[in-house]
Protein backbone atom coordinates (compact mmCIF):
# COMPACT_ATOMS: atom_id res chain seq x y z
CA UNK A 1 0.00 0.00 0.00
CA UNK A 2 1.05 3.33 -0.80
CA UNK A 3 0.93 6.10 2.09
CA UNK A 4 1.50 9.28 0.08
CA UNK A 5 1.36 13.02 2.11
CA UNK A 6 -0.88 13.67 -0.84
CA UNK A 7 -3.12 12.20 -3.65
CA UNK A 8 -4.28 14.12 -6.53
CA UNK A 9 -7.05 12.37 -8.79
CA UNK A 10 -7.09 14.18 -12.28
CA UNK A 11 -4.21 15.37 -14.41
CA UNK A 12 -5.79 18.42 -15.30
CA UNK A 13 -4.39 22.24 -15.29
CA UNK A 14 -6.39 21.80 -11.38
CA UNK A 15 -4.58 18.36 -10.38
CA UNK A 16 -1.33 18.88 -11.83
CA UNK A 17 -0.39 22.30 -10.34
CA UNK A 18 -1.91 21.02 -6.67
CA UNK A 19 0.82 18.21 -7.34
CA UNK A 20 3.68 20.80 -8.23
CA UNK A 21 3.17 23.55 -5.07
CA UNK A 22 1.95 20.58 -2.92
CA UNK A 23 5.89 18.91 -4.07
CA UNK A 24 7.42 22.13 -3.97
CA UNK A 25 6.24 22.52 -0.86
CA UNK A 26 8.11 19.10 0.19
CA UNK A 27 5.10 16.43 0.45
CA UNK A 28 5.11 13.37 -1.62
CA UNK A 29 2.53 13.06 -3.92
CA UNK A 30 0.61 10.79 -6.07
CA UNK A 31 -0.83 11.53 -9.32
CA UNK A 32 -3.75 9.56 -10.94
CA UNK A 33 -4.85 10.11 -14.21
CA UNK A 34 -7.16 7.64 -16.11
CA UNK A 35 -6.14 8.98 -19.32
CA UNK A 36 -2.58 7.74 -20.90
CA UNK A 37 -0.92 11.36 -20.77
CA UNK A 38 -1.23 14.10 -18.52
CA UNK A 39 -3.00 17.64 -19.22
CA UNK A 40 -6.72 16.75 -19.04
CA UNK A 41 -9.05 18.99 -21.31
CA UNK A 42 -6.24 20.95 -22.26
CA UNK A 43 -4.02 18.60 -24.66
CA UNK A 44 -6.74 19.05 -26.87
CA UNK A 45 -7.08 22.88 -27.33
CA UNK A 46 -5.34 24.41 -30.09
CA UNK A 47 -6.10 27.77 -29.85
CA UNK A 48 -5.00 30.57 -27.98
CA UNK A 49 -6.57 30.92 -24.54
CA UNK A 50 -7.79 33.24 -22.61
CA UNK A 51 -7.87 34.88 -19.53
CA UNK A 52 -4.68 35.92 -17.27
CA UNK A 53 -1.35 36.61 -19.15
CA UNK A 54 0.90 35.51 -16.60
CA UNK A 55 -1.73 32.80 -16.03
CA UNK A 56 -0.84 31.33 -19.26
CA UNK A 57 -3.23 33.32 -21.38
CA UNK A 58 -2.02 33.89 -24.98
CA UNK A 59 -0.82 30.12 -25.03
CA UNK A 60 -2.47 27.57 -26.51
CA UNK A 61 -3.93 24.88 -24.27
CA UNK A 62 -1.45 22.05 -25.69
CA UNK A 63 1.46 24.01 -24.88
CA UNK A 64 0.29 25.11 -21.60
CA UNK A 65 -0.49 20.99 -20.88
CA UNK A 66 3.19 20.52 -22.38
CA UNK A 67 4.61 23.09 -19.62
CA UNK A 68 2.71 21.56 -16.97
CA UNK A 69 2.86 18.04 -17.45
CA UNK A 70 6.89 18.27 -18.51
CA UNK A 71 7.07 20.10 -14.70
CA UNK A 72 5.34 17.15 -13.28
CA UNK A 73 7.09 14.55 -14.68
CA UNK A 74 10.71 15.88 -13.96
CA UNK A 75 9.38 16.84 -9.91
CA UNK A 76 11.09 13.80 -8.13
CA UNK A 77 8.71 13.85 -4.89
CA UNK A 78 5.24 13.29 -7.27
CA UNK A 79 4.86 9.81 -8.53
CA UNK A 80 2.48 9.58 -11.33
CA UNK A 81 -0.41 6.97 -12.28
CA UNK A 82 -1.02 6.85 -16.11
CA UNK A 83 -3.94 5.09 -17.57
CA UNK A 84 -5.25 3.89 -14.00
CA UNK A 85 -8.69 5.13 -12.58
CA UNK A 86 -9.76 6.15 -9.53
CA UNK A 87 -12.76 4.15 -8.38
CA UNK A 88 -13.46 4.58 -4.80
CA UNK A 89 -12.58 5.07 -1.28
CA UNK A 90 -13.76 2.68 1.88
CA UNK A 91 -14.50 4.67 4.63
CA UNK A 92 -11.05 4.18 6.75
CA UNK A 93 -9.56 6.52 3.75
CA UNK A 94 -8.15 3.70 1.64
CA UNK A 95 -8.21 4.82 -1.97
CA UNK A 96 -8.98 1.96 -4.66
CA UNK A 97 -7.22 2.96 -8.39
CA UNK A 98 -7.86 -0.27 -10.67
CA UNK A 99 -4.75 -1.38 -12.77
CA UNK A 100 -5.84 -3.13 -15.67
CA UNK A 101 -6.07 -7.01 -13.56
CA UNK A 102 -5.09 -5.61 -9.93
CA UNK A 103 -6.07 -2.58 -8.13
CA UNK A 104 -3.80 -0.79 -6.19
CA UNK A 105 -4.48 1.04 -2.58
CA UNK A 106 -3.76 4.26 -1.60
CA UNK A 107 -3.49 5.54 2.05
CA UNK A 108 -3.01 9.92 1.89
CA UNK A 109 -3.41 12.21 4.80
CA UNK A 110 -4.78 14.39 2.25
CA UNK A 111 -6.43 14.45 -1.31
CA UNK A 112 -6.89 16.30 -3.72
CA UNK A 113 -9.69 15.23 -6.01
CA UNK A 114 -10.14 17.22 -9.48
CA UNK A 115 -11.59 15.08 -12.13
CA UNK A 116 -12.55 17.89 -14.22
CA UNK A 117 -16.27 17.58 -15.72
CA UNK A 118 -18.51 15.61 -17.93
CA UNK A 119 -20.99 16.77 -21.09
CA UNK A 120 -24.23 17.09 -20.52
CA UNK A 121 -26.92 15.79 -22.53
CA UNK A 122 -30.35 16.80 -23.82
CA UNK A 123 -33.43 14.92 -25.21
CA UNK A 124 -34.34 14.62 -28.81
CA UNK A 125 -35.31 11.30 -30.69
CA UNK A 126 -32.92 9.01 -31.55
CA UNK A 127 -29.83 10.87 -29.48
CA UNK A 128 -28.28 7.40 -28.72
CA UNK A 129 -27.91 6.83 -32.83
CA UNK A 130 -24.20 6.83 -33.59
CA UNK A 131 -23.13 10.28 -34.71
CA UNK A 132 -24.40 11.80 -31.68
CA UNK A 133 -21.31 13.15 -30.30
CA UNK A 134 -20.03 15.09 -26.93
CA UNK A 135 -18.62 18.16 -28.61
CA UNK A 136 -15.38 17.37 -26.65
CA UNK A 137 -14.82 13.77 -27.77
CA UNK A 138 -15.10 15.12 -31.89
CA UNK A 139 -12.40 18.14 -30.25
CA UNK A 140 -9.96 14.71 -29.07
CA UNK A 141 -10.65 12.85 -31.88
CA UNK A 142 -9.68 15.66 -34.55
CA UNK A 143 -6.61 17.37 -32.38
CA UNK A 144 -5.30 14.50 -30.74
CA UNK A 145 -5.51 11.73 -32.96
CA UNK A 146 -6.13 13.45 -36.33
CA UNK A 147 -9.17 11.74 -36.97
CA UNK A 148 -12.76 13.31 -38.27
CA UNK A 149 -15.71 11.15 -37.80
CA UNK A 150 -17.74 12.41 -40.11
CA UNK A 151 -17.88 15.05 -42.80
CA UNK A 152 -20.55 17.64 -41.73
CA UNK A 153 -21.47 18.56 -39.10
CA UNK A 154 -24.35 20.49 -37.06
CA UNK A 155 -23.10 21.77 -33.72
CA UNK A 156 -25.47 22.37 -30.95
CA UNK A 157 -24.96 24.86 -28.23
CA UNK A 158 -23.26 28.08 -29.05
CA UNK A 159 -21.32 28.38 -25.93
CA UNK A 160 -17.31 28.76 -25.92
CA UNK A 161 -17.17 24.69 -26.42
CA UNK A 162 -19.23 24.73 -29.44
CA UNK A 163 -18.43 27.79 -31.21
CA UNK A 164 -14.45 26.73 -30.61
CA UNK A 165 -15.01 23.40 -31.70
CA UNK A 166 -17.25 24.91 -34.83
CA UNK A 167 -13.96 27.06 -35.63
CA UNK A 168 -11.55 24.02 -35.28
CA UNK A 169 -13.20 21.56 -37.38
CA UNK A 170 -12.97 23.90 -39.66
CA UNK A 171 -9.15 23.75 -39.50
CA UNK A 172 -9.46 20.33 -39.50
CA UNK A 173 -11.30 20.70 -43.23
CA UNK A 174 -14.85 19.42 -42.09
CA UNK A 175 -17.95 20.82 -43.49
CA UNK A 176 -19.95 22.67 -40.16
CA UNK A 177 -23.30 23.07 -41.77
CA UNK A 178 -24.36 25.06 -38.73
CA UNK A 179 -24.21 26.02 -35.19
CA UNK A 180 -27.70 25.95 -33.86
CA UNK A 181 -28.62 27.76 -29.83
CA UNK A 182 -32.18 27.43 -28.22
CA UNK A 183 -31.55 31.26 -26.68
CA UNK A 184 -31.81 34.78 -28.13
CA UNK A 185 -28.28 35.06 -27.73
CA UNK A 186 -24.64 33.72 -28.41
CA UNK A 187 -24.26 31.13 -25.10
CA UNK A 188 -21.28 32.82 -23.77
CA UNK A 189 -18.44 32.37 -26.79
CA UNK A 190 -16.17 34.26 -27.00
CA UNK A 191 -16.98 36.95 -29.89
CA UNK A 192 -13.16 36.51 -31.51
CA UNK A 193 -14.47 33.15 -32.15
CA UNK A 194 -18.18 33.27 -32.81
CA UNK A 195 -16.87 36.18 -35.29
CA UNK A 196 -14.51 34.19 -37.03
CA UNK A 197 -16.88 31.30 -37.86
CA UNK A 198 -19.64 33.54 -39.06
CA UNK A 199 -17.12 35.27 -41.38
CA UNK A 200 -15.99 31.22 -42.52
CA UNK A 201 -19.63 30.97 -43.80
CA UNK A 202 -21.10 29.06 -40.89
CA UNK A 203 -24.35 30.52 -40.12
CA UNK A 204 -25.40 30.62 -35.90
CA UNK A 205 -28.79 30.10 -36.03
CA UNK A 206 -30.52 31.20 -32.66
CA UNK A 207 -33.80 30.09 -31.13
CA UNK A 208 -33.33 26.96 -32.84
CA UNK A 209 -33.37 23.16 -31.42
CA UNK A 210 -33.23 19.88 -32.46
CA UNK A 211 -35.98 17.68 -32.10
CA UNK A 212 -34.50 14.33 -33.95
CA UNK A 213 -31.62 12.22 -35.58
CA UNK A 214 -32.21 9.94 -38.62
CA UNK A 215 -30.69 7.21 -40.63
CA UNK A 216 -30.03 3.72 -40.88
CA UNK A 217 -28.05 2.28 -38.32
CA UNK A 218 -26.32 6.41 -37.80
CA UNK A 219 -26.68 10.04 -38.10
CA UNK A 220 -27.79 11.00 -41.99
CA UNK A 221 -29.99 14.42 -41.41
CA UNK A 222 -30.86 16.10 -38.34
CA UNK A 223 -34.10 18.02 -38.09
CA UNK A 224 -34.09 21.29 -36.49
CA UNK A 225 -37.06 23.87 -35.56
CA UNK A 226 -37.66 27.25 -34.79
CA UNK A 227 -38.45 28.30 -30.96
CA UNK A 228 -40.03 31.54 -29.36
CA UNK A 229 -39.33 33.58 -26.40
CA UNK A 230 -40.96 30.63 -23.90
CA UNK A 231 -39.25 27.75 -26.05
CA UNK A 232 -42.56 26.73 -27.67
CA UNK A 233 -41.92 24.63 -31.35
CA UNK A 234 -42.88 27.08 -33.82
CA UNK A 235 -44.18 25.02 -36.64
CA UNK A 236 -43.72 25.77 -39.93
CA UNK A 237 -39.75 26.41 -39.29
CA UNK A 238 -38.50 23.22 -39.25
CA UNK A 239 -34.91 22.77 -41.23
CA UNK A 240 -33.37 19.89 -42.16
CA UNK A 241 -29.79 19.29 -42.30
CA UNK A 242 -27.86 16.59 -44.17
CA UNK A 243 -24.98 15.78 -41.24
CA UNK A 244 -23.58 12.50 -40.28
CA UNK A 245 -22.05 13.86 -36.97
CA UNK A 246 -24.03 16.04 -34.30
CA UNK A 247 -22.11 17.76 -31.68
CA UNK A 248 -23.55 18.42 -28.11
CA UNK A 249 -22.34 21.08 -26.80
CA UNK A 250 -24.94 21.97 -24.21
CA UNK A 251 -22.77 22.18 -21.44
CA UNK A 252 -20.80 20.49 -18.66
CA UNK A 253 -21.73 19.43 -15.27
CA UNK A 254 -19.02 18.57 -12.36
CA UNK A 255 -17.69 14.57 -12.43
CA UNK A 256 -18.28 14.57 -8.76
CA UNK A 257 -19.36 10.68 -8.54
CA UNK A 258 -16.05 9.89 -6.27
CA UNK A 259 -17.33 12.61 -4.04
CA UNK A 260 -20.87 11.56 -3.94
CA UNK A 261 -20.10 7.94 -2.99
CA UNK A 262 -18.18 9.47 0.20
CA UNK A 263 -20.98 11.78 1.34
CA UNK A 264 -19.40 14.67 0.28
CA UNK A 265 -22.06 17.83 0.71
CA UNK A 266 -23.45 18.94 -2.50
CA UNK A 267 -25.26 21.99 -3.58
CA UNK A 268 -27.52 22.33 -6.84
CA UNK A 269 -25.85 25.46 -8.16
CA UNK A 270 -27.18 25.61 -12.66
CA UNK A 271 -24.74 28.49 -12.82
CA UNK A 272 -21.79 26.37 -11.65
CA UNK A 273 -22.93 23.20 -13.99
CA UNK A 274 -25.56 21.08 -11.50
CA UNK A 275 -24.73 19.67 -8.23
CA UNK A 276 -21.60 21.01 -6.58
CA UNK A 277 -19.77 19.97 -3.52
CA UNK A 278 -19.36 22.47 -1.12
CA UNK A 279 -15.61 23.95 -0.86
CA UNK A 280 -14.30 26.75 1.00
CA UNK A 281 -11.86 29.47 -0.54
CA UNK A 282 -8.94 26.83 -0.49
CA UNK A 283 -10.85 24.11 -1.81
CA UNK A 284 -11.42 22.41 1.32
CA UNK A 285 -14.89 20.24 1.57
CA UNK A 286 -16.98 19.17 4.68
CA UNK A 287 -14.20 16.28 5.03
CA UNK A 288 -11.35 18.26 6.33
CA UNK A 289 -8.51 16.15 4.48
CA UNK A 290 -10.18 16.51 1.07
CA UNK A 291 -10.43 19.34 -1.36
CA UNK A 292 -11.70 19.88 -4.09
CA UNK A 293 -10.41 22.07 -7.94
CA UNK A 294 -11.13 22.86 -11.27
CA UNK A 295 -14.01 21.85 -13.01
CA UNK A 296 -15.18 18.95 -10.78
CA UNK A 297 -15.56 22.12 -7.99
CA UNK A 298 -17.84 24.31 -10.41
CA UNK A 299 -17.30 24.50 -14.28
CA UNK A 300 -15.06 27.47 -14.56
CA UNK A 301 -12.02 27.97 -16.73
CA UNK A 302 -8.43 26.52 -16.73
CA UNK A 303 -6.87 29.83 -15.43
CA UNK A 304 -8.58 29.45 -12.31
CA UNK A 305 -8.79 25.70 -12.21
CA UNK A 306 -4.41 25.87 -12.05
CA UNK A 307 -4.57 28.66 -9.12
CA UNK A 308 -7.05 26.79 -7.48
CA UNK A 309 -5.08 23.65 -7.50
CA UNK A 310 -1.80 25.93 -6.18
CA UNK A 311 -3.84 26.65 -3.62
CA UNK A 312 -5.29 23.79 -2.31
CA UNK A 313 -1.64 21.94 -2.96
CA UNK A 314 -0.01 24.43 -0.75
CA UNK A 315 -2.97 24.61 2.02
CA UNK A 316 -2.68 20.42 2.30
CA UNK A 317 1.39 20.71 2.45
CA UNK A 318 0.65 23.28 5.20
CA UNK A 319 -1.77 21.18 6.79
CA UNK A 320 0.89 18.63 7.32
CA UNK A 321 3.65 20.81 8.63
CA UNK A 322 5.15 21.42 5.82
CA UNK A 323 6.88 25.35 5.26
CA UNK A 324 4.55 27.07 3.32
CA UNK A 325 4.98 30.23 2.04
CA UNK A 326 1.91 31.81 3.89
CA UNK A 327 2.07 35.59 1.61
CA UNK A 328 2.28 33.63 -1.52
CA UNK A 329 -0.80 31.27 -0.85
CA UNK A 330 -2.68 34.43 0.31
CA UNK A 331 -1.70 36.54 -2.83
CA UNK A 332 -2.73 33.37 -4.48
CA UNK A 333 -6.41 33.58 -3.11
CA UNK A 334 -6.98 37.06 -3.79
CA UNK A 335 -5.55 36.51 -7.58
CA UNK A 336 -8.03 33.85 -7.97
CA UNK A 337 -11.22 36.08 -6.62
CA UNK A 338 -9.96 39.07 -8.53
CA UNK A 339 -9.51 37.18 -11.85
CA UNK A 340 -12.76 35.41 -11.25
CA UNK A 341 -14.82 38.69 -11.07
CA UNK A 342 -13.02 40.49 -13.83
CA UNK A 343 -13.20 38.07 -16.66
CA UNK A 344 -16.10 35.30 -15.64
CA UNK A 345 -19.80 35.78 -16.58
CA UNK A 346 -21.90 37.33 -13.96
CA UNK A 347 -23.48 34.16 -13.95
CA UNK A 348 -20.71 32.11 -12.84
CA UNK A 349 -19.77 34.51 -10.02
CA UNK A 350 -23.73 34.93 -8.48
CA UNK A 351 -23.28 31.22 -8.70
CA UNK A 352 -19.96 31.46 -6.44
CA UNK A 353 -21.49 33.73 -4.03
CA UNK A 354 -24.40 31.13 -3.78
CA UNK A 355 -22.47 28.57 -3.28
CA UNK A 356 -20.33 30.43 -0.35
CA UNK A 357 -23.61 31.59 1.06
CA UNK A 358 -24.42 27.81 1.99
CA UNK A 359 -23.16 26.22 5.42
CA UNK A 360 -21.05 23.30 5.15
CA UNK A 361 -22.89 20.20 6.98
CA UNK A 362 -20.34 18.87 9.52
CA UNK B 1 2.06 28.94 -42.38
CA UNK B 2 0.19 32.15 -42.76
CA UNK B 3 0.22 31.16 -46.30
CA UNK B 4 -0.91 27.73 -46.31
CA UNK B 5 -3.71 29.01 -44.36
CA UNK B 6 -4.67 31.36 -46.82
CA UNK B 7 -4.76 28.76 -49.33
CA UNK B 8 -6.29 26.20 -47.39
CA UNK B 9 -9.10 28.69 -47.24
CA UNK B 10 -9.50 29.13 -50.42
CA UNK B 11 -9.70 25.42 -50.95
CA UNK B 12 -12.52 25.11 -47.73
CA UNK B 13 -14.41 28.07 -49.80
CA UNK B 14 -14.67 26.13 -52.53
CA UNK B 15 -15.16 23.06 -51.19
CA UNK B 16 -18.47 24.39 -49.07
CA UNK B 17 -19.66 25.91 -52.84
CA UNK B 18 -19.75 22.34 -54.04
CA UNK B 19 -21.27 21.71 -50.54
CA UNK B 20 -23.95 24.13 -51.34
CA UNK B 21 -24.03 22.91 -54.94
CA UNK B 22 -24.74 19.52 -53.60
CA UNK B 23 -22.00 18.32 -55.65
CA UNK B 24 -19.79 16.82 -53.32
CA UNK B 25 -23.32 14.87 -51.81
CA UNK B 26 -22.82 12.93 -55.28
CA UNK B 27 -19.38 11.81 -54.68
CA UNK B 28 -20.42 11.12 -51.10
CA UNK B 29 -23.12 8.97 -51.89
CA UNK B 30 -20.99 6.82 -54.32
CA UNK B 31 -18.21 6.68 -52.13
CA UNK B 32 -21.06 4.24 -49.94
CA UNK B 33 -20.92 3.69 -46.44
CA UNK B 34 -17.69 3.01 -45.54
CA UNK B 35 -14.65 5.52 -46.71
CA UNK B 36 -10.97 4.93 -47.52
CA UNK B 37 -9.28 5.46 -44.62
CA UNK B 38 -7.46 8.46 -46.23
CA UNK B 39 -10.54 10.72 -45.76
CA UNK B 40 -10.56 10.28 -42.08
CA UNK B 41 -6.92 10.75 -41.21
CA UNK B 42 -6.45 14.71 -41.35
CA UNK B 43 -4.05 15.32 -43.86
CA UNK B 44 -3.57 19.40 -43.65
CA UNK B 45 -4.00 21.44 -40.40
CA UNK B 46 -2.96 25.22 -39.76
CA UNK B 47 -1.59 24.23 -36.42
CA UNK B 48 -1.25 20.85 -35.45
CA UNK B 49 1.06 18.22 -37.00
CA UNK B 50 -0.07 14.66 -36.55
CA UNK B 51 3.49 12.60 -37.66
CA UNK B 52 2.54 9.07 -38.75
CA UNK B 53 3.01 6.41 -36.03
CA UNK B 54 3.64 2.95 -36.39
CA UNK B 55 0.90 1.46 -38.10
CA UNK B 56 -0.53 -2.08 -36.77
CA UNK B 57 -3.31 -4.36 -37.87
CA UNK B 58 -6.20 -5.43 -35.81
CA UNK B 59 -9.37 -7.65 -36.43
CA UNK B 60 -13.05 -5.96 -36.22
CA UNK B 61 -15.63 -8.82 -36.39
CA UNK B 62 -12.87 -11.08 -38.22
CA UNK B 63 -12.24 -8.84 -40.86
CA UNK B 64 -8.31 -6.91 -41.01
CA UNK B 65 -8.01 -3.28 -40.16
CA UNK B 66 -4.95 -0.90 -39.54
CA UNK B 67 -4.79 1.65 -37.42
CA UNK B 68 -2.11 3.97 -35.52
CA UNK B 69 -0.13 1.97 -32.80
CA UNK B 70 -1.27 3.34 -29.32
CA UNK B 71 -4.18 5.56 -30.29
CA UNK B 72 -7.25 4.33 -28.27
CA UNK B 73 -9.06 1.34 -30.56
CA UNK B 74 -12.54 3.14 -30.92
CA UNK B 75 -10.51 6.08 -32.91
CA UNK B 76 -9.03 3.09 -34.82
CA UNK B 77 -12.37 2.38 -35.94
CA UNK B 78 -14.02 5.60 -36.55
CA UNK B 79 -11.11 5.98 -38.74
CA UNK B 80 -12.06 2.72 -40.46
CA UNK B 81 -15.39 4.48 -40.94
CA UNK B 82 -16.98 1.94 -37.96
CA UNK B 83 -19.92 3.76 -36.43
CA UNK B 84 -21.97 0.88 -34.09
CA UNK B 85 -19.41 -0.62 -30.85
CA UNK B 86 -22.28 -2.30 -29.19
CA UNK B 87 -25.81 -3.13 -29.03
CA UNK B 88 -28.08 -1.68 -26.05
CA UNK B 89 -28.53 -4.41 -24.10
CA UNK B 90 -32.74 -4.95 -24.20
CA UNK B 91 -33.71 -2.64 -27.73
CA UNK B 92 -30.20 -3.60 -29.29
CA UNK B 93 -29.87 -0.15 -30.59
CA UNK B 94 -26.72 0.77 -32.02
CA UNK B 95 -24.94 2.69 -30.00
CA UNK B 96 -21.05 4.78 -30.95
CA UNK B 97 -18.57 6.81 -29.67
CA UNK B 98 -20.10 9.61 -27.74
CA UNK B 99 -17.69 11.14 -25.24
CA UNK B 100 -13.83 10.05 -25.44
CA UNK B 101 -13.05 9.87 -21.77
CA UNK B 102 -14.56 7.02 -20.33
CA UNK B 103 -17.07 8.10 -18.72
CA UNK B 104 -20.77 6.91 -20.38
CA UNK B 105 -19.68 3.28 -21.46
CA UNK B 106 -21.27 3.96 -25.39
CA UNK B 107 -18.02 2.19 -26.63
CA UNK B 108 -18.34 -0.96 -24.90
CA UNK B 109 -16.80 -3.93 -26.80
CA UNK B 110 -15.48 -7.18 -26.82
CA UNK B 111 -12.09 -6.97 -26.91
CA UNK B 112 -9.59 -10.06 -27.14
CA UNK B 113 -12.71 -12.15 -25.79
CA UNK B 114 -12.83 -9.51 -22.86
CA UNK B 115 -16.00 -7.87 -22.78
CA UNK B 116 -16.83 -4.37 -21.84
CA UNK B 117 -14.08 -2.76 -22.35
CA UNK B 118 -14.03 0.87 -22.82
CA UNK B 119 -12.69 1.31 -26.39
CA UNK B 120 -12.58 5.00 -26.23
CA UNK B 121 -9.19 5.16 -23.42
CA UNK B 122 -7.72 1.61 -24.31
CA UNK B 123 -4.94 1.81 -26.67
CA UNK B 124 -4.73 -0.22 -29.85
CA UNK B 125 -1.80 -3.17 -30.32
CA UNK B 126 -1.07 -4.86 -32.96
CA UNK B 127 -2.93 -8.13 -33.50
CA UNK B 128 -6.22 -7.48 -31.15
CA UNK B 129 -9.51 -8.99 -31.78
CA UNK B 130 -12.49 -6.43 -31.37
CA UNK B 131 -15.96 -7.26 -31.67
CA UNK B 132 -19.18 -5.93 -31.04
CA UNK B 133 -20.79 -6.05 -27.94
CA UNK B 134 -24.71 -7.31 -28.11
CA UNK B 135 -25.36 -8.38 -24.19
CA UNK B 136 -24.13 -7.93 -20.77
CA UNK B 137 -20.90 -9.54 -21.44
CA UNK B 138 -19.95 -12.56 -18.96
CA UNK B 139 -17.28 -13.04 -16.61
CA UNK B 140 -15.28 -16.43 -17.82
C1 LIG C 1 -13.74 23.37 -26.21
C2 LIG C 1 -13.19 23.96 -24.94
C3 LIG C 1 -12.57 25.20 -24.97
C4 LIG C 1 -12.04 25.77 -23.81
N1 LIG C 1 -11.43 27.00 -23.90
C5 LIG C 1 -10.87 27.57 -22.81
C6 LIG C 1 -10.18 28.84 -22.90
O1 LIG C 1 -10.07 29.46 -23.96
N2 LIG C 1 -9.63 29.35 -21.77
C7 LIG C 1 -9.72 28.69 -20.56
O2 LIG C 1 -9.19 29.18 -19.57
N3 LIG C 1 -10.38 27.50 -20.45
C8 LIG C 1 -10.96 26.92 -21.54
N4 LIG C 1 -11.63 25.71 -21.44
C9 LIG C 1 -11.85 25.12 -20.11
C10 LIG C 1 -10.71 24.38 -19.54
O3 LIG C 1 -10.17 23.47 -20.49
C11 LIG C 1 -11.20 23.60 -18.32
O4 LIG C 1 -11.90 24.45 -17.47
C12 LIG C 1 -10.05 23.02 -17.54
O5 LIG C 1 -9.35 22.10 -18.34
C13 LIG C 1 -10.53 22.34 -16.26
O6 LIG C 1 -9.43 21.76 -15.60
P1 LIG C 1 -9.55 20.56 -14.61
O7 LIG C 1 -8.15 20.25 -14.21
O8 LIG C 1 -10.54 20.90 -13.58
O9 LIG C 1 -10.21 19.35 -15.40
P2 LIG C 1 -9.76 18.55 -16.71
O10 LIG C 1 -8.87 19.33 -17.57
O11 LIG C 1 -11.03 18.05 -17.29
O12 LIG C 1 -8.94 17.29 -16.12
C14 LIG C 1 -9.55 16.26 -15.37
C15 LIG C 1 -8.69 15.03 -15.42
O13 LIG C 1 -9.15 14.07 -14.48
C16 LIG C 1 -9.08 12.76 -15.00
N5 LIG C 1 -10.03 11.90 -14.29
C17 LIG C 1 -11.39 12.08 -14.20
N6 LIG C 1 -11.92 11.11 -13.43
C18 LIG C 1 -10.90 10.31 -13.02
C19 LIG C 1 -10.82 9.14 -12.18
N7 LIG C 1 -11.90 8.60 -11.61
N8 LIG C 1 -9.60 8.57 -11.99
C20 LIG C 1 -8.49 9.10 -12.55
N9 LIG C 1 -8.51 10.21 -13.33
C21 LIG C 1 -9.70 10.81 -13.57
C22 LIG C 1 -9.38 12.96 -16.46
O14 LIG C 1 -8.84 11.92 -17.25
C23 LIG C 1 -8.72 14.33 -16.76
O15 LIG C 1 -7.40 14.17 -17.24
C24 LIG C 1 -12.16 25.10 -22.57
C25 LIG C 1 -12.80 23.85 -22.53
C26 LIG C 1 -13.31 23.27 -23.67
C27 LIG C 1 -13.98 21.91 -23.59
S1 LIG D 1 -17.21 6.86 -25.51
FE1 LIG D 1 -17.94 7.21 -23.51
S2 LIG D 1 -17.00 5.61 -22.38
FE2 LIG D 1 -16.09 5.45 -24.31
Amino acid sequence: MKEPDVLVVGGGPAGMNAALAAAESGASVVLVDRFAKLGGQLVKQTHKFFGWADRGAGARGIELAQKWSHAVLAQPQVETYLGKEMIGAYRDGIWLVADQEKYIKIKPKRTVIATGASEKMILFENNDLPGVYGAGAVQTLMNSYGILPGEHYLIVGSGNVGVIVAYQLLQAGAVVRAVIDVLPRLGGAYWVHAAKIQRAGIPILLQRTITGVYGNQKVERAETVGVDDKFRLIPGTERTFRVDVVCLAVGLTPLSDLLFELGIQEYYIPELGGFVPWHDQTGRTNRKDLFVVGDVSGIEEATTASLQGRIAGLTAASDLGYAVDEQMRRRLIEALAEFRCSTLSQNVCSGLDRLAGKEASQ
Amino acid sequence: MKKEWHVYLACDKIARLLVSLEMNLVCFQTLERRWPTPLRRIKIHPILTFPPKPKVQFFFEGEQMEGAEGEPIAAALVANGISTFRESVDLHRPRGFFCAIGNCSSCLMVVDDVPNVRTCIVPLHQGMRVQVQRDKGVLK
